[in-house]
């Protein structure tokens, strides 16, 4: 665009911009920053900027360490700060499961639906969306009670199993779009030199498709490790928890309320999808975009 | 336009049957069953412990009769409209703001979407802490600026509890919100605005006349959208304040999961899931309205 801009113009749109990205990021910065902080320090009404000497006490405490220094006997740290670690494997564990489970099946389904001549796609399409929309607490009755038949309550199967269900509908409307994206010609000559459709998937529509499966996973990864309802009812016990579950047991009241805790666990939280959001920001929204507007 | 059929058909159905086995075993089983079952359990009196008895709508009656779900319904309205409402405004300005060369502009653009991507749960805590009546750092800042004299207790006053949720809503949202103008925002030509210019409109003119009459659409979607997340929040309520203080933040989300698991009724925490399954599917009935009747220009 080639408008000029009066100075004036150009300041009051700098001010504005800059007001809007520090409601957005100082929460962030004022978390990572006050994580360093022990609790004598985080509870004074005056916050203190110098982080604590040495700044990753909080973080060693979260790993099991015991660090007297931050003015605490060792039976003061909740029960549940021990599982951190546990919970961390368990959400990558079911995060990865899902995203395996959701884009396998999402490509197959969305294949299909690009490519084969089925009769009625678009209204098949419509109902991937509305399934899409369905809001799983509406639901969760009936879910806890059919996976509490399949004894599959309390554990990380039921729970990867019931996110692949509710990932389904997105993966499928992203890879969807990025099949019908791929030309069909270029599969047509292959099947005219005699590939098979299975040739043709795995050497044409597949590479092809690199992007499209890339973004759907990281967005299935992001979407997995940051739910929290779901793993809430159905997992029971604690060694099942996953990392928001635990995160959510710093909002229970304690005597010594573990503030500097519970913002290095909040950091941990957030770690992993803001690094999956700013380094591969170009598939995630792309993802989105599509997700919402096609 | 080809037609979309270009060879001869030579799957069998088996193949084709065999490749959607596994996408239609998890969406049966997990989400359209539980529709139907949702329906039924929430027809019986079933509580934990004890076995279910169908009852035809009593609970339907009793939480129609009751005013606690038509305080949750309010609270969930307005939490809806105002989370809904900011975050797509903010978003908006921030993508039409964005969407000028400025300094840093790189920056801004790659670090905007961070709060969309911080978990729910990790949200509330920090807002939550953000807003702590002790030492919280708005009441710091409102206190340095002289515009409170002592701190208030954001999450314990039925007053404000509910403002300082939409907040943090309205903060996860916006970068969203952003995201999708953004997106708007590039298919408009900018040849409008060169004749614009030629007819000698103001920056405001502009934005007035062509920038919000074309985004229509996309804030449509963006607010439909925003809509059917707000109207099923439940983590930010649940790490912030528990649906408390006196039920005054406690939404419709916030009730199912109270009624069932925590007081163990299963059959009226069904029919509220019902009825919040039923309010978000006409909101995306809407959504599915304005996305296939959109304007091409």
């Amino acid at each position: 665009m080639t408008r000029r801009r009066t100075t004036a113009g150009r300041i009051t749109i700098y001010v504005f911009t800059l007001l809007i990205m520090f409601f957005l990021l100082l929460p962030i910065l004022w978390t990572i920053l006050q994580s360093f902080q022990i609790n004598d320090n985080l509870m004074q009404k005056e916050p203190t900027i110098k982080p604590f000497s040495p700044f990753y006490i909080n973080y060693d405490v979260l790993r099991g360490a015991y660090r007297p220094e931050r003015g605490y006997l060792a039976d003061e740290v909740p029960h549940h700060v021990k599982f951190i670690p546990r919970s961390i494997l368990n959400s990558f564990l079911v995060a990865v499961g899902t995203a395996v489970l959701s884009v396998l099946f999402g490509s197959l389904t969305a294949y299909t639906l690009s490519r084969v001549r089925i009769r009625r796609s678009r209204p098949l399409m419509v109902g991937v969306l509305a399934i899409r929309m369905l809001p799983p607490i509406g639901l969760i009755v009936p879910i806890y009670l059919i996976l509490d038949t399949a004894h599959l309550i309390d554990s990380l199967v039921g729970l990867t199993f019931t996110y692949t269900a509710f990932m389904l509908p997105y993966s499928i409307w992203i890879l969807y779009l990025y099949f019908d994206s791929i030309p069909r010609d270029m599969e047509d000559a292959a099947r005219i030199d005699g590939c098979s459709r299975f040739q043709t998937v795995f050497k044409i529509v597949m590479p092809l498709s690199i992007p499209g499966i890339t973004a759907c996973s990281l967005f299935n990864l992001l979407m997995v490790w940051n739910e929290f309802f779901l793993a809430l009812i159905i997992t029971k016990s604690i060694v099942s928890y996953t990392l928001p579950v635990i995160i959510s047991m710093f909002t229970q009241t304690f005597i010594m309320q573990p503030y500097d805790l519970m913002l290095a666990a909040a950091v941990i939280g957030f770690t992993v999808p803001l690094l999956l959001a700013l380094f591969f920001q170009r598939y995630i929204v792309s993802g989105l975009t599509m997700g919402a507007f096609k | 336009m080809k037609p979309r059929e270009s060879l001869p058909r030579r799957e069998s159905s088996l193949v084709i049957i065999l490749a959607n086995v596994p996408t239609l075993f998890f969406l049966l089983l997990l989400i359209i069953v539980p529709v139907v079952y949702s329906f039924y359990i929430s027809l019986k009196v079933y509580k934990t412990g004890s076995p279910p008895v169908f009852s035809w709508f009593e609970n339907y009656a009793q939480i129609f009769q009751g005013e606690e779900f038509w305080k949750s319904l309010k609270v969930s309205l307005i939490f809806a409209f105002f989370a809904t409402l900011m975050p797509t405004l903010l978003g908006m300005f921030l993508a039409v703001l964005l969407n000028e060369k400025v300094k840093g502009g790189k920056f801004f653009k790659g670090s905007y979407i961070l709060p969309w991507a911080v978990p729910p749960i990790v949200v509330g805590i920090i807002w939550g802490w953000i807003f702590n009546g002790g030492f919280g750092l708005i009441n710091y800042l409102l206190s340095s600026l002289g515009l409170i004299k002592e701190y208030l207790p954001f999450l314990s006053s039925p007053r404000y509890a509910l403002l300082a949720v939409i907040v943090a809503a309205c903060w996860r949202w916006t970068p969203l919100a952003c995201l999708l103008c953004s997106a708007g925002l590039q298919s408009i030509p900018p040849g409008i605005y060169d004749a614009a210019r030629v007819d000698g409109t103001s920056e405001v003119q502009n934005f007035f006349l062509i920038t919000l009459p074309l985004l229509r659409n996309s804030l449509l979607l963006v607010a439909t959208t925003l809509t059917m997340w707000n109207i099923r929040e439940f983590d930010l309520i649940y790490s912030m304040t528990r649906g408390g203080p006196s039920a005054a933040t406690k939404v419709l989300g916030y009730s199912v999961y109270s009624t069932a698991f925590k007081y163990g009724n299963l059959g009226q925490g069904a029919a509220l899931g019902f009825i919040l399954a039923f309010v978000t599917l006409m909101i995306a009935a809407l959504y599915i309205i304005v996305l296939y009747k959109r304007i091409e220009y």
